[in-house]
């Protein structure tokens, strides 16, 4: 008899459910003592008696000992082994690659993760960049953890393009970022012999792009005080930038005439900077915020060291703000930053290089990197991102920016609108993936960004 | 920048081939072996020479199953034109291949059959595959260790010399995986798999030793102390009297040579005559692993072992292992809400929410699994469907199911009685009172569920025998309670099993017995068709032959 569960067919569970089962529970245990007076009945399948009407000895042997297989090999059928060779033929190379990036799934890529969490001791391994401008480049990487718990560590990395770019960084990090004191160190040096230019202006034309040589080495020290989410930063730098003849591209800026007299081309400055910056946040989620607003504020005033040069203030202000649509999975981000500089003396002519450009966190999405430069610029973006995997978001985007001279001369109908989408996946609040393609007034532009944060 | 691709491609290319030459240097010749397709045996252990050792890697097959089957599978035009031209011969699907003429599965060095043929009794099932009392006997040295990971572990040598894999619980959720690992194995075993012997066990910190080659490391590893001992203790769930909880696992007979390949065959194993995706107990075990919510089904969690007998040669025994990702549980706690209803990559899911911009609303996110108790976890029932069950990644076995193989599947799944599934969890021994009968409820709705649903498709007639001139079975449905008595129809087919060429209407049978006379009385063979009379579920095909005056079934066909 088999022992029929109460209301067996399936159904949700009920309040009821847990007292029944455990009265059935109660009546195995009471059974279990009265075998044989269900033994009188042939067992059906299911009860603790059962055994199937099967050919005598049928189940008797051993499967190591000398007998006969149940079927032959199998092989693939004749007919089948004929369709498929041509496409065998024609997939072969997909297929050895498809083997080759599981082989190189396999291999231990640890220190190639520059965007994770390091592992604690002394790592080495290979390190890469890409830009448009400056094609693939090569290097090494090494990171030194020396504490995991207040995340200090050293890290340097330096790559070489094939077209003659050159990166180079040393930093030191400590301090996590939710503790209350941090200290960092960062010092960088980029070479760059082709990087473009369009001139100076909202109205700079996309067809007067040049190139030229850009070489600027920073070091920049940084006390934290207080978590990321409302944290107060002292900063301090020295900077060597400069602008010569560019190669590796064409046409050089120097044989443009309109772009050859911009202030600052053939110079380079030594510029000492002391400033502040401070973050205020209110996040449901640092890595993927769905719902609250965030602010930040860096101010920095910047001396050049040769005498009669120029002096001035750079400001950076930043605000977001997360909506959640319904769902933390679904969310609409916007976000306005503006970035300036502002002489100290009026009369002083800040060279090109010094002024803010579109270009990094400041990108315009339908835009060639570095495509708008001038003393200031705004940026709006709004976007619609849903979860569609694991960490993995796609986002619609609407985008409108704009340089100008001066700040009053910031107008709505002179912004560059963008329009397009793209994929973000964030490893940790501050090294987020995002893969956007935008359309705007001259093209369209794809673009990728490692270690954003928005 | 073309000269950069083309040195890309070329070492991919030369890593591919580095791995097919591995995977690829031996090749066997199959042992001649007569072919009996009504045999309950498999003769598969013939003595070979050992075989290479499988380590496959586990990112290396994240990537494959998740994303590169898949998209292989979405490119296949033969399997297309195969498809069509089945869909244009009424063919099917390809059936399992290690298969014998009654539609089961014989027994091999992948499977015994066991519960669905010959009852255990409870006590049976609670010792699964070791032996009564087998537990790990203190002092315990610890002779190597597993750090990484979210589960920590290591490998013990207990005072009476044997041999364990140790995995702690998590910390907050004693006995979660397991308390799930224990009763889990023991029913796979009892189904008739080959699991190890999986205890759950506490233990005191003064109970460890340290191996002295593992203190001073070397080969590559590095010294292990008893800071790190207490560090890695320290991420265990423990009671308050500082016992840490643990999974021990005996270790297998024979040297372990790796993963079972769940796509393929072990090329240099001269007994593995069958792809493994076309093997009905790796087929079927779909439907044992979605009833116990098992979701972590890859190539790591088994493991084949080299059994010696004489002069190097042996045989390879296939097993399952490390059962404890089941039930509720994950390794770091309770399982997630999405795990079991998504694969890890979810092709379609992925593309579902892209197309309606976050929008779409899978079944997990609405259904209540949290059951508030640490040591069962995230189970449910209401919302589970039997046929929508996924593991953490697509396996190879489970995609070519077909609907015989999941009949097989819940057959052995409704073989097992409440007092069994009760005898499984004593063996976990909950701690938390509530524990047991929670997960005794939900699992018994679960079976009944997933019983229900493939025998609603697959009429569950089976184990046919013949009584003297009378054609006797089982109603599967019936017998385990799941259905009130019920009417069979039961149709005569022609020499070629098709049905109608008689122009005859099904007879009705209000038994589960048929009287073979009644067809025929001059026929040598016969071809029935028993069904479930007013269901649309497929019946089953039963062939008959008479020898010397008397009935004998040699064929049945589910579905």
């Amino acid at each position: 008899m088999a022992l029929a569960v109460p209301g067996a067919l399936p159904r949700g569970p009920t309040a009821n459910d847990s007292r029944h089962w455990s009265i059935a529970l109660g009546l195995v245990l009471l059974m279990g003592g009265a075998p044989q007076a269900r033994a009188q009945h042939r067992a059906a399948f299911g009860d603790s008696g059962w055994v199937a009407p099967l050919p005598e000895g049928a189940l008797d042997g051993d499967f190591s000992a000398t007998g006969p297989r149940v079927a032959g090999p199998q092989h693939e059928p004749a007919g089948e082994r004929i369709l498929r060779a041509p496409f065998r033929a024609v997939f072969f190379p997909a297929r050895c690659l498809a083997r080759g990036l599981e082989a190189l799934a396999g291999t231990d890529l640890g220190t190639l993760n520059t965007l994770g969490r390091a592992r604690p001791g002394f790592s080495v391994g290979p390190s890469f960049s890409y830009s448009g401008g400056a094609g693939v480049g090569f290097g090494l990487r090494t990171v030194s953890v020396l504490n995991e718990r207040h995340a200090a560590r050293w890290a340097a990395d330096g790559t070489w393009s094939v077209h003659d770019e050159r990166k180079a960084r040393v930093a030191f990090n400590w301090g996590a970022v939710g503790e209350p004191l941090g200290f960092d160190i960062l010092t960088r040096y980029d070479l760059m012999p082709n990087r473009r230019f369009y001139g100076v202006g909202n109205t700079s034309r996309e067809a007067d792009r040049g190139i030229y040589l850009s070489e600027r080495s920073t070091v920049d020290i940084a006390v934290r005080f207080g978590p990321l989410v409302h944290q107060l930063r002292l900063v301090a730098g020295l900077e060597n930038v400069g602008a010569r003849r560019g190669y590796n591209g064409s046409p050089a800026v120097l044989d443009q005439p309109a772009l050859a007299q911009t202030a600052g081309m053939l110079q380079h400055s030594e510029l000492i900077s002391l400033g502040a910056g401070c973050n205020l946040a209110a996040l449901d989620n640092l890595r993927d915020p769905s719902r609250g607003v965030e602010g930040r504020i860096d101010v920095r005033q910047v001396h050049v060291l040769e005498s009669g040069g120029f002096d001035f203030w750079r400001y950076r202000f930043e605000a977001r703000a997360y909506v959640p649509v319904f769902s933390a999975r679904r969310v609409f981000a916007i976000r306005a930053l503006q970035h300036s500089v502002a002489p100290l003396n009026d009369s002083a002519t800040l060279p090109f290089y010094v002024l803010p450009e579109s270009e990094g966190e400041a990108h315009f999405a339908a835009y060639s990197g570095h495509r708008f430069t001038d003393r200031h610029l705004m940026l709006v973006h709004t976007e619609y991102r849903w979860l569609v995997w694991d960490r993995l978001w796609v986002f619609g985007l609407a985008e409108f920016g704009e340089v100008a001279s001066r700040s009053d001369r910031l107008r709505l109908d002179a912004m560059h609108a963008s329009r397009g989408g793209g994929l973000r996946f964030a490893f940790t609040p501050a090294s987020v993936i995002r893969l956007q393609m935008a359309h705007g007034s001259e093209d369209l532009a794809a673009y990728a960004m490692l270690n954003e944060d928005f | 920048m073309r000269r950069l691709r083309l040195s890309l491609l070329c070492g991919l290319l030369l890593l591919s081939a580095a791995r097919a030459h591995g995977a690829a240097n031996v090749t066997a010749i199959p042992p001649r072996a007569a072919i009996d397709a009504q045999t309950w045996i498999d003769h598969d252990a013939q003595p070979i020479r050992e075989p290479a050792t499988r380590q496959p890697n586990l990112r290396s097959l994240q990537l494959h199953e998740a994303v590169v089957e898949p998209f292989t599978h979405a490119f296949d035009v033969p399997d297309k034109l195969l498809w069509l031209m089945r869909q244009v011969n009424g063919g099917t699907k390809p059936q399992s291949v290690n298969v014998n003429a009654f539609d089961e599965v014989p027994n091999s060095s992948w499977f015994t059959n066991r519960n669905h043929v010959k009852a255990l009794t409870p006590g049976e099932v609670r010792v699964g595959a070791g032996k009564e009392g087998q537990v790990p006997v203190p002092p315990y040295v610890i002779k190597s260790c597993k750090q990484d990971g979210v589960n920590p572990g290591f490998n013990i040598k207990d005072a009476a010399g044997q041999r364990w894999v140790v995995k702690l619980d998590p910390v907050g959720f004693p006995q979660l995986g397991s308390g799930a690992d224990a009763v889990v194995s023991r029913l796979i075993y009892a189904a008739g798999y080959n699991v190890p012997h999986d205890v759950p066990f506490t233990f005191r910190r003064e109970a460890l030793r340290i191996d002295s080659a593992l203190a001073v490391g070397g080969h590559g590893a590095l010294p292990f102390g008893e800071a790190d001992l207490d560090s890695l203790l320290a991420r265990s769930a423990r009671d308050p009297d500082g016992r840490s909880f643990a999974q021990a696992s005996l270790f297998l007979t024979g040297k372990p040579i790796g993963p079972t390949d769940m796509h393929g065959r072990r090329r240099d194993d001269a007994n593995d005559w069958y792809e493994h995706r076309d093997r009905r107990e790796l087929r079927g075990l779909y439907v044992l692993m979605s009833w116990l919510d098992s979701w972590d089904t890859k190539d790591q969690q088994s493991l084949d072992t080299f059994i010696g007998t004489q002069d190097s040669l042996g045989a390879v025994r296939h097993h399952l292992l490390d059962l404890g990702a089941s039930l509720g549980a994950a390794a770091e706690g309770p399982k997630s809400l999405r795990t079991g209803y998504e694969y890890k990559v979810d092709w379609g899911w992925i593309a579902l929410r892209l197309a309606s911009f976050g929008f779409a609303v899978e079944p997990w996110r609405g259904t209540q699994q949290t059951t508030g108790i640490p040591s069962v976890g995230s189970f449910e029932v209401a919302h589970f469907q039997p046929d929508r069950f996924k593991p953490l990644l697509p396996h190879p076995a489970f995609g070519r199911r077909t609907a015989r193989d999941s009949y097989w599947g819940a057959k052995l799944v409704a073989s097992f009685s409440i007092a069994q599934i009760a005898a499984a969890i004593d063996a976990a021994g909950y701690a938390d009172p509530r524990a047991k009968p929670v997960l005794l409820r939900l699992m018994m709705e679960r079976r009944d569920k997933v019983t229900g649903y493939w025998f609603s498709r697959v009429a569950p007639v089976d184990f046919f025998h013949v009584d003297g001139s009378t054609l006797r079975f089982s109603d599967l449905a019936v017998d385990t309670g799941q259905a009130p008595a019920r009417a069979y129809s039961v149709r005569l087919l022609d020499s070629h099993g098709r049905r109608g060429v008689h122009g005859e209407s099904p007879r009705v049978s209000r038994e589960t017995a048929i009287e073979l006379d009644e067809f025929g009385p001059g026929n040598r063979t016969l071809a029935l068709e028993v069904g479930i009379e007013g269901q649309d579920a497929v019946p089953a095909t039963i062939h008959l032959v008479r020898s010397a005056g008397r009935w004998k079934v040699v064929g049945v066909v589910h579905g």
